[in-house]
């Protein structure tokens, strides 16, 4: 599988594991970020087996969340992985994994808890997700707070 | 020339021309917009302030021809499909020969914007129709505002964007016309934003105190040349100040003249091009508001601007063709949704 | 000019220095402003890279990427810890924390100092707050009252740039002269503000026996808005834009972000003053920290000390000494009264250092069954402003109230509502999204603000040969607490919150122990039985207080020491009440006053 393959395979299980579109994830700029993020901290081969499970999730498109639910988030080794994805693009942040996950599985000494930037705290889809805006950046402008919040996907 | 203050067809022939020039003015925002939008966050910091200066006085131009067309009672027209042109276009000036398109921060994109800015040759006639530069346009449309006398300004005032109202963040308030000394005012600070004051490389000052700023082309030409230019230089001599750095790659892939018919049909970056010309053309609807008796409706333009860069951006990042090319904004006119029921 | 080094010598480059060192520079004199801390916001870019270490910071508490060092450490509301009763201090950080309860506040020792991360909330004292013993009494009385500020907080308001509006700020019973105008129109009201105004404005809230009118009301801002064409007699107002960009931050652009910083610069901070300060030839020197006030024959002081540094971790130093014609500590509450303390000076009275306040800041939060529009726009822009006097202040304090627009921000929101959707409820794809954008959006999120009285008790004090830092300068040991008359005022302010949740049909979610208490409200107390936390509001006041004797206060009502007359100490130390209303636009005013006693007395 090719490295750019991988990375879109990476982007369609990030879409359907943050609920957000393929092009939105495209639209952060963070995706080759997270990917190689997610390969310094887990190795590779975890990272690819995570990509590869979830990715034949999607082939029963009327049944991804169940899929995606059994193979992934409920395996002990994927599915701490995948949560901490989600939260690597909900936040821009990695949480450091569970004990148990390390002991069987190693420990990095980037598997701590941080804020990987200043961009991927901009980049955050929390703030999308919320109808809002990162703070500190992203401004929307003069009295942009005073109608009701827009939520919902815009496009 | 016949006189005739109420020489209807003349004063049409007037408010035309107005409505022509505020389409002139807009049509360039585009293309400077897309530039500014590709630099990357955080690099090429005075590029991108000089672009973003002279987006900011095009949108103050807007307002000060809205207002002069508003003064001899014509009324603005913003929110048509015509406004709107299809990129790449030919301005209809300097020959046909000017092609504005949307691309991204590139030396081919500072060229075009060096053409569209240039100073015009001292010997131009004013004309109001049949121009070839729009310095010719602005002239003449001046000779003809001279000419047709003080009565030709029916317009309401409470149709005037004035000062506190129009916020852009740049230098200089909005001129209020109702006569026509400020209505000569008005098209003075136009022309000399754009090229010069009679052939100098600054615009006049026109508040005490107010720094004195470049005219645009000479704005592009640091960009284009790499070094700033110094208030004692002058325009037929190359800059002589201090290096201006620019990074030409740190800049956003974006493919060149996007359009929304070039993109997947039912795709997610189609829908996302989609929703950027429906912010867009919210903005046109919103000005051509502000234009047209509500000027208080700029307020709720500043979001939407604001909203344009974020998703310009977002379509920068994503790939579309096997080029290497990203999507981009392509600034297509919408018509207005249908209202809710 | 003979024998001195300049005319007047500032310590403290935030927004008192400013405006002296704008004030006296402007007037001729020959002005140099110490700084202990770092420079920030000289240029544009400058400025930016704080604001992407602020970005990139993990906690976004009120310092977060703005200059720390060593040399010039500035407290972290990161390093409060729980006191217990009869345990050891708390000695994490700068502060020592001898208790009972821990100070909440920080403050930053950088060039603009701490108005580079304030709320930017410009609220003038209330008349009976400069009379509290007179008219309650309970506290002191100053030595100046409401009406002796009028025209200095016009003064102040115009060189903040404050944005309100007049008719507004009438019904938090602050009297204005006739035909009063801000330089600015309100920031306009967020959608939580009106649909806040929408249920409780004008409810009655119970206090005690007696009702009150709940007013929500915007709060002034120092922040841009759109200038008001009346102001100045119709000359208008010119707002001041970035440091080093004047054409950014002609308005505020809702990075929700005032704490820790804003990108845009549309909150005034205190570069725009030294700016000017500058540019009428005042010269500001960075990294210099003041270690000692000299005084000499006939008790004038007759130079300063202090340390040039160089490196942030394993500084170095060169000391000087400075002499000038006049001195003027503007180095904010705590280091002034450190600086008088390490020298010995103006403390005849015994009170420097004493009758610290803050204002205890009390959370209550619930859910509503709505969208509110939260994570926009400045942090706050409207209040519950008709709680702040009454007959109960002879009994226990009054409060002003925050409308947060950031929802459980100060909580870990809207982070840690993801955190509780992926690891607690396991939830992810369109789920998640949905989860967090309900639960975020409806986040009631209200501040309250809790006056405290002077107590010579809570007071900075230093341990020579004790606690120390990098430049073996005395750390401020800190003893501090609540009284009862301050918690009583929690528990009044929490019951009024519970009946404005109640109006609302807003679930209550308040907790102050437990797992869901507010994990930075360090302060813990009991009150009749039930449990409070609390946290500080930023706001430092007291310590070297003025008054018209010399026995119980250390500077007179110009803030010129008592004991040296040709040394002024300035800022929120002055003030020998602290109201219920953020202090910055009150020493600002005090500020301006002082400038011009000088400026009368020197040019």
């Amino acid at each position: 599988m090719s490295s750019s393959d991988l990375l879109d395979d990476f982007v369609s299980l990030s879409a359907a594991l943050t609920g957000f579109s393929v092009a939105q994830l495209q639209g952060t700029g963070m995706a080759s970020t997270y990917y190689a993020e997610l390969v310094a901290i887990v190795g590779d081969d975890l990272t690819v087996a995570l990509v590869r499970e979830g990715c034949l999730t999607l082939r029963w498109p009327d049944d991804v969340e169940e899929q995606l639910r059994l193979r992934v988030m409920e395996d002990p080794d994927l599915g701490p992985l995948a949560r901490n994805l989600v939260m690597l693009w909900y936040t821009g942040g990695w949480v450091q994994l569970p004990a148990e996950w390390r002991d069987r599985n190693g420990a990095s000494s980037l598997d701590a808890d941080r804020l990987l930037s200043a961009t991927s705290w901009t980049e955050g889809l929390m703030w999308p997700a919320i109808g809002a805006h990162p703070t500190g950046a992203k401004a929307p402008g003069f009295a942009s707070w005073v109608g009701p919040p827009v939520l919902g996907d815009p496009s | 020339m016949s006189r005739g203050p109420g020489d209807p067809e003349r004063v049409g022939r007037l408010r035309d021309a107005l409505q022509h020039a505020l389409m002139l003015e807009h049509a360039t925002i585009p293309a400077y917009l897309c530039a500014l939008y590709s630099i990357e966050d955080g690099t090429n910091v005075e590029a991108a302030e000089i672009i973003r200066s002279v987006v900011m006085e095009e949108m103050l131009h807007m307002v000060l021809v809205a207002n002069v067309l508003n003064a001899v009672g014509g009324e603005p027209s913003v929110d048509h499909a015509g406004f709107v042109p299809r990129y790449p276009t030919q301005l209809p000036y300097s020959d046909g020969r000017l092609v504005v398109g949307l691309r991204r921060f590139s030396p081919e994109a500072v060229e075009t914007f060096l053409a569209i800015e240039r100073p015009e040759p001292a010997d131009a006639r004013p004309l109001v129709e049949g121009y070839d530069t729009i310095g010719q346009l602005y002239a003449g449309i001046e000779l003809e505002l001279r000419d047709l006398g003080p009565d030709v300004f029916t317009g309401r005032l409470d149709r005037q964007v004035g000062p506190g109202r129009f916020y852009y963040g740049g230098e200089g308030d909005p001129v209020v016309v109702r006569d026509l000394d400020s209505a000569l005012e008005a098209l003075e600070v136009i022309v000399e934003q754009g090229e010069g004051l009679d052939h100098t490389i600054h615009e006049a000052p026109h508040r005490v105190g107010r720094r004195d700023e470049l005219a645009h082309y000479f704005r592009f030409r640091q960009i284009a040349i790499g070094y700033r230019y110094r208030d004692s230089d002058v325009a037929n001599a190359p800059p002589t100040g201090p290096r201006l750095e620019v990074d030409w790659d740190a800049v956003l892939p974006m493919r060149d003249h996007p359009a929304v018919a070039e993109l997947p049909p039912g795709s997610e970056v189609r829908a996302l091009s989609q929703a950027f010309n429906r912010t867009y053309g919210e903005l046109l609807r919103c000005l051509h508001r502000a234009f047209n008796g509500q000027p208080d409706e700029l307020i709720a333009a500043v979001p939407l601007m604001y909203q344009l860069r974020y998703q310009a951006v977002a379509l920068m990042r994503i790939s579309c063709g096997s080029d290497g090319r990203t999507a981009g904004p392509s600034f297509e006119w919408t018509p207005p949704p249908p209202a809710a029921s | 000019m003979t024998g001195v080094d300049c005319d007047v010598l500032v310590v403290g480059a935030g927004i008192a220095g400013a405006i002296l060192a704008r004030r006296l520079a402007e007037s001729g004199l020959d002005v140099v402003v110490l700084e202990a801390g770092e420079a920030t916001g000289r240029t544009w870019a400058e400025y930016q890279s704080n604001i992407t270490a602020m970005l990139g910071s993990p906690a976004k508490v009120p310092n977060a990427g703005w200059p720390n060092s060593a040399a010039a450490p500035s407290p972290s509301v990161l390093d409060i810890r729980p006191l217990s009763h009869d345990g050891p201090p708390g000695t994490a950080g700068y502060f020592v924390q001898e208790g009972p309860q821990p100070f909440g506040s920080d403050y930053l020792r950088a060039r603009g100092g701490t108005t580079l991360h304030w709320y930017a909330h410009c609220i003038r004292m209330l008349p009976s707050d400069f009379a509290m013993k007179s008219t309650y009494g309970v506290g002191v009385d100053w030595p100046l009252t409401y009406d002796d500020l009028v025209p200095w907080y016009a003064e102040a308001e115009r060189e903040i740039g404050v944005a309100a509006d007049v008719e507004d700020q009438l019904r938090t019973g602050t009297p204005f002269p006739d035909g009063y105008v801000y330089p600015m129109h309100k920031i306009p009201p967020t959608y939580l503000d009106r649909w806040l105004t929408e249920r409780l404005d004008g409810t009655p809230v119970r206090i005690g026996q007696e009702t009150y009118p709940t007013g929500v009301v915007p709060v002034p801002g120092g922040r841009n808005s759109i200038p008001n064409p009346q102001y100045d007699g119709g000359r208008g107002f010119q707002p001041v834009g970035a440091v080093g960009r004047p054409t950014a931050g002609l308005r505020c652009e809702g990075n929700s972000s005032c704490i820790p910083g804003c990108p845009a610069q549309a909150k005034y901070n205190a570069l725009k003053t030294l700016q000017l300060a500058e540019a009428a030839g005042a010269r500001v020197i960075t990294q210099a920290v003041a270690s000692k006030v000299l005084v000499g024959s006939h008790d004038e002081v007759s130079g300063v000390e202090y340390l040039r540094w160089s490196g942030d971790v394993f500084p170095t130093v060169v000391p000087h000494t400075i002499t000038a014609r006049r001195y003027v500590l503007a180095a904010h509450s705590v280091e002034n009264a450190k600086l008088l303390l390490m020298s010995r000076a103006a403390n005849t009275s015994d009170q420097v250092g004493r009758n610290l306040m803050d204002h205890p800041f009390l959370l209550s939060w619930a859910r509503t069954d709505e969208p509110l529009g939260v994570f926009r726009g400045p942090g706050s822009t409207a209040g519950i402003e008709t709680l702040r006097d009454g007959p109960f202040r002879a009994r226990h304090s009054s409060f002003r109230t925050d409308i947060d627009n950031w929802g459980f921000q100060i909580l870990g929101s809207p982070g840690s509502d993801v955190a509780a959707a992926v690891y607690g409820d396991q939830l992810f794809g369109s789920a998640l999204r949905q989860r967090v954008a309900y639960d975020v959006q409806r986040q009631l999120m209200l501040g309250f603000l809790l006056e405290q009285l002077p107590d010579p008790d809570n007071r900075v004090t230093i341990k020579p040969g004790g606690y120390t830092d990098a430049l073996g300068l005395p750390r401020p040991v800190v003893h501090y607490d609540l009284d009862a008359w301050t918690r009583e005022g929690a528990a009044v302010a929490r019951d009024c919150a519970v009946q404005w949740f109640e109006e609302l049909g807003a679930d209550d979610l308040t907790a102050y122990d437990g797992p869901d208490r507010p994990m930075a409200a360090h302060q813990q107390f009991t009150w009749k039985d039930r449990p409070y936390c609390t946290l500080g509001a930023g706001h430092l006041c007291g310590t070297h207080r003025m008054g018209h004797t010399r026995t119980d206060h250390v500077v007179d009502p110009d803030q010129r020491s008592w004991d040296h007359r040709n040394l002024f100490v300035v800022g929120a130390g002055s003030m020998p009440t602290i109201g219920t209303s953020n202090p910055t636009l009150t020493l600002a005013a005090l500020a301006c006053r002082t400038a011009a006693v000088m400026v009368e007395e020197l040019a």
